[in-house]
């Protein structure tokens, strides 16, 4: 059988945006697993810088229900199990691109969440098995996606996002140039997707280490070129 | 001979944790809300030896050459018609019977490419067709996962008992789907979308056999061709459509101009000859259960054989001696709406209480066409493990029949049964399970 290689421009957005979900899962898991550290010998509200870096509406009074909200809550867009739904509402529909076997640790994962949730799990520990097939998930993605183009869609995904949660997270300029090297790696493989004026206008931002980071007006400005550098 | 199961029985919950991980699920929409579960398996297997199995593939064989013969002739010379063999009124007050497909002569002569068809054994071991499913039959991927699966978990219950190979069902289609596109460009499969209820099946099968899952919208036809379109803007033809997509909205140019799932056009790319539709549209005049009365003397017109798989006893309302003979015996009789499928406008008389019962009868008596009537098969219950008890269930067999070059009966098939004891109705769409079906050497 003759096998395609021309993707079409509703898988490009689903692989970008599983690219972009299962990467997220497994930054939050990492960003809320030091949260749940600092919280251990800490105060009432120490979730609040995190949860302001993800810039999103939340309800929660107490380190204990940022916790669990930040884990399960599916109305919060922040959550693990919310990205993680996400990450699995596109991969379902790449099945044939990324084999079965591939979606397998997703499935595994919304699985794995959602008993956690109905049983009201509060130990992060438990959540372990979604890092571990996080990262199984990329490996195996990378050695049975045949289609190269497919894979560095998907990687641009990552990487956007990866760089997207360095910069709400106020990582270093070194980091933040590294990741972006790394999301051009792929995204050079894929010109037509590039907007070639935002990447200039980016690479003038990156390239200057004179403002923090964590300045508003010029981390809300990297981010909002970011999300615009690729055309899916 | 026993079959030793008992350790595959044992894994039953590692089996369906595999089921989970791999996503084998169905949709259904009740009440407007479109939910996804998990298809209950059984670890049961259904056991047909392979004597048996020798017997019905023979007769499944030939039953679909002679529907495929069938289908050429109602679009081409209806000779059936002509010859008194089959009524025309059957035919052209058929819904799946499509005057558009008129004279089309698709890829190599053949329409059913896939069929399901639906059998039971009775008590005494005698196989009956139930129905014949020549447009969109789904259901081949349950077994083959579920055997994949259990392989793994109990290798041990496959080295002991020498099961035929259900895995090369991909092969099957993989292959005619080859000779159908005939080296014109890639074959798809067409699925309606995600929240279609046998999405899990487009895209599994996408996976096992190599075509690319298309989306509505992804395809188009230009100069009668039909192409996939690409991100940037880039095109590839297309051979062969597997499309899950119904008929009626398969092109809004021809049929429901409303459609959003169908491909504008793709039937005159369909006619010019240069892409073959798998199945073939206007396949549904042949699967409509009027018509399934006729099949036994389809056989006998075509290849000018006995038929060999036997119907259910089926009477029809539009012949006055069976218009006499339902009226009559209503009350011991299973009717059926022609008009309805997956287990709907299915009605068994000695469930109706007196009132319900006159007025089926007054549908008869207004529109004798639309129904049909059946005896009640006693159907053999198998043996399904709930909880931690066997108890017996009511199942049928759906077997799958691939027509290319040649037609080819897959080894296998879905065995579904019904999860309620007092019921026949085994459709999982009606909360039935399914099980695999294993074709033993005796």
């Amino acid at each position: 059988m003759v096998k395609s290689t021309i993707i079409s421009a509703h898988k490009a957005n689903n692989l970008f945006w599983l690219g972009r979900y299962e990467e997220r899962v497994y930054i939050t898991l990492h960003q809320l697993s030091k949260c749940c550290d600092k919280m251990i010998d800490g105060e009432t509200k120490d979730y609040l810088p995190i949860w302001q870096k993800l810039d999103t509406q939340g309800n929660y009074q107490t380190n204990d229900e940022f916790t669990v909200g930040m884990m399960y809550d599916e109305t919060n867009p922040a959550s693990i199990l919310s990205a993680q739904t996400k990450a699995m509402d596109n991969a379902i529909l790449l099945r044939e691109e990324i084999m079965s076997e591939t979606l397998g640790y997703l499935e595994m994962s919304v699985a794995l969440l959602k008993e956690c949730r109905n049983k009201s799990e509060r130990n992060f520990c438990r959540l372990q098995p979604v890092i571990d097939w996080s990262l199984a998930f990329w490996g195996a993605a990378e050695q049975r996606l045949h289609n190269h183009e497919a894979l560095y869609i998907m990687m641009m995904g990552r990487n956007v996002e990866n760089l997207d949660m360095l910069l709400r997270f106020d990582y270093n300029h070194e980091r933040i140039a590294l990741a972006y090297d790394s999301l051009k790696r792929y995204i050079r493989q894929m010109p037509g997707l590039l907007n070639e004026d935002i990447e200039s206008q980016l690479d003038d931002l990156i390239a200057s280490k004179s403002t923090k980071i964590s300045d508003t007006e010029y981390k809300n400005c990297m981010l909002s070129l970011l999300n615009q550098l690729t055309k899916i | 001979m026993s079959i030793k199961i008992k350790e595959l029985t044992e894994s039953r919950n590692t089996v369906n944790k595999w089921m989970e991980r791999y996503g084998v699920r169905f949709g259904v929409y009740k009440n407007g809300v479109f939910n996804e579960q998990l298809f209950p398996f059984d670890p049961v297997p259904r056991i047909i030896w392979k004597d048996d199995w020798d017997y019905l593939e023979q007769g499944l064989r030939q039953r679909v050459k002679a529907l495929n013969r069938f289908l050429w002739d109602i679009y081409h010379d209806k000779e059936i018609i002509t010859d008194g063999i089959v009524p025309e009124e059957f035919v052209y007050s058929s819904k799946g019977y499509l005057p558009e497909c008129e004279q089309i002569s698709p890829t190599g002569g053949v329409y059913a490419h896939i069929a399901g068809i639906d059998l039971v054994e009775g008590k005494d071991g005698q196989w009956y067709v139930l129905e014949d499913n020549l447009r969109i039959p789904s259901g081949a991927s349950y077994p083959m996962i579920a055997r994949e699966i259990t392989r793994r978990v109990s290798p041990s219950t496959f080295t002991t008992h020498a099961v035929a190979e259900n895995r090369d069902y991909a092969d099957l289609l993989r292959d005619m789907m080859d000779e159908m596109n005939d080296n014109r460009g890639i074959s798809v499969i067409l699925t309606p979308g995600r929240y279609n209820s046998a999405y899990f099946e487009h895209s599994y099968l996408a996976e096992k056999t190599g075509a690319t899952l298309v989306y509505p919208g992804e395809l188009f036809v230009e100069d009668n061709i039909v192409y996939y379109t690409g991100i940037n803007k880039e095109r590839t033809r297309v051979g062969c459509i597997y499309r899950r997509v119904s008929d009626e909205y398969m092109d809004p140019m021809i049929f429901e101009a409303s459609s959003l799932l169908g491909i504008p056009n793709v039937m005159q790319a369909y006619k010019a000859g240069n892409v073959a539709l798998v199945n073939a549209p206007g396949n549904g005049v042949a699967d409509d259960k009027g018509i399934y009365y006729f099949v036994p003397k389809m056989v006998e017109y075509y290849l000018d054989e006995k038929p060999i798989l036997q119907n259910a006893p089926t009477y029809l309302p539009y012949f006055k001696e069976d218009y006499d003979f339902v009226l009559k015996n209503i009350r011991r009789l299973v009717v059926k709406d022609v008009s309805e499928a997956g287990g709907y406008g299915v009605v068994f008389g000695k469930d109706l209480q007196e009132d319900e019962l006159e007025k089926l009868k007054s549908l008869i008596i207004e529109q004798p066409r639309r129904w049909i009537a059946q005896e009640v098969i006693d159907f053999k219950d198998l043996e399904i493990l709930e909880g931690n008890e066997f108890v017996e269930r009511k199942a049928d067999l759906r077997a799958f029949v691939i027509s290319g070059k040649e037609t080819k009966v897959w080894r296998s098939g879905l065995t579904r049964f019904s999860r309620n004891p007092d019921s026949f109705v085994v459709n999982s769409s009606q909360g039935g399970g399914f099980k695999d079906t294993w074709v033993v050497k005796n």
